[in-house]
């Protein structure tokens, strides 16, 4: 089974500011670390406070959200929190509920490589956009002007718990947001 | 010894929002109410949680500024320890130590003495201070707001207390500043 993102949201705004986190239920599933665009409230019985969330294309590259689920969701594709010790196989089904927040300039966020498309290689930024991003922030040597983008400013890595030796830590990306 | 420059955080974003504040290191002294741009994070061992800061100028940039303010967590001051000098004007953060530093954001509201600003106010005639390319990490006193730059406008000219004890030389001006430009 292919890994999923793990984002850790290491100094963002709207951990303090309570306006700038959402629930949206999208059609596809999702992994932290992803950005959506927000089109309109749910029309489905139940969710009048929830958004419906859309992949970011041309003329919605700015503005975007970022999915970041806590320890609120339990069910991650059939496995339960807390029985599977690997971060890297939690993701949001689709349909399923899940919490965003909205990037603001100066955030920094740990990401593995799994949250973005492309390839790391000598890239300095991750843009969005509407070519093979969609969901996922794409690898890019500048920043892209106007649309949501964020700056490398350290590899670093992420600890699992696995307790296997020697496969404890993985590369991860810090990353400060540069533009909205 | 000159005064240092002396501010006081009235009401700012970051005293709420924990992703405007970070630490930071300089080549230079910082007075409380300088600004910096950051530049990365420091290479210095045991600072991966600090970063580099710089003097803002055209190249470096006169946006997105972080200004310094350093609390009760700094002891040393120019040799001398906090407690047993009183005046506050004596306190800077000494080149190459690590620094508190916030974002400044729209609408923060701070006060700060002359000693960490270039240029000179004039009544009536200065009504702003903004970040210039020859101010290095010191705003400068202007007739107006300069565009695309960190700028803040002068709401009043009050004081702050010294703690000196002297009859008279109790009070110095300071000046209230919102921030109208980042």
């Amino acid at each position: 089974m292919a890994y999923h993102g793990v984002l850790i949201p290491e100094a963002i705004v709207a951990m303090n500011i309570d306006s700038l986190n959402r629930s949206v239920i999208c059609a596809s599933a999702l992994d932290n670390g992803m950005v959506v665009a927000l089109a309109d409230k749910s029309a489905t019985a139940g969710e009048n406070e929830v958004w419906t969330a859309t992949v970011p294309a041309t003329g919605t590259l700015t503005s975007l959200w970022m999915i970041y689920s806590g320890d609120e969701i339990v069910l991650t594709d059939s496995r339960y929190k807390g029985l599977d010790p690997d971060v890297r196989n939690f993701f949001t089904p689709a349909s399923k509920v899940v919490s965003v927040f909205k990037p603001q300039v100066g955030d920094i966020i740990l990401c593995t490589a799994e949250c973005f498309a492309g390839s790391k290689a000598a890239n300095t930024f991750v843009n969005a956009t509407d070519t093979t991003g969609g969901l996922n922030l794409e690898w890019g040597a500048t920043q892209t002007a106007s649309v949501l983008s964020f700056h490398l400013i350290a590899t670093k890595y992420i600890s699992l718990a696995t307790g296997a030796i020697d496969t404890q830590r993985i590369t991860a990306y810090e990353m400060e947001c540069v533009g909205l | 010894m000159a005064s240092h420059g002396v501010l006081i955080p009235e009401a700012i974003a970051a005293k709420d929002v924990d992703a405007y504040n970070r630490s930071a290191v300089g080549a230079m002294d910082l007075d409380n109410g300088n600004v910096v741009v950051l530049s990365g994070k420091s290479a210095t061992a045991g600072e991966s949680e600090v970063f580099t800061a710089i003097a803002p100028s055209t190249g470096n940039g006169l946006t997105g500024l972080w200004m310094v303010y350093s609390g009760d967590e700094i002891v040393l001051t120019d040799a001398r320890y906090k407690g047993i000098d009183p005046d506050v004007r004596n306190f800077y953060n000494v080149a190459t130590k690590t620094v508190s530093i916030y974002k400044p954001q729209l609408g923060d509201i701070i006060l700060l003495t002359t000693d960490a600003l270039s240029g000179s106010y004039s009544a009536g005639v200065t009504t702003h201070i903004n970040a210039t390319d020859g101010g290095g990490i010191e705003l400068v006193w202007g007739n107006s707001q300069t565009g695309s730059v960190l700028s803040y406008k002068l709401q009043a000219v009050k004081y702050i207390s010294l703690a000196t004890g002297a009859i008279d030389t109790q009070r110095v001006a300071a000046y209230e500043f919102e921030c109208v430009g980042l």
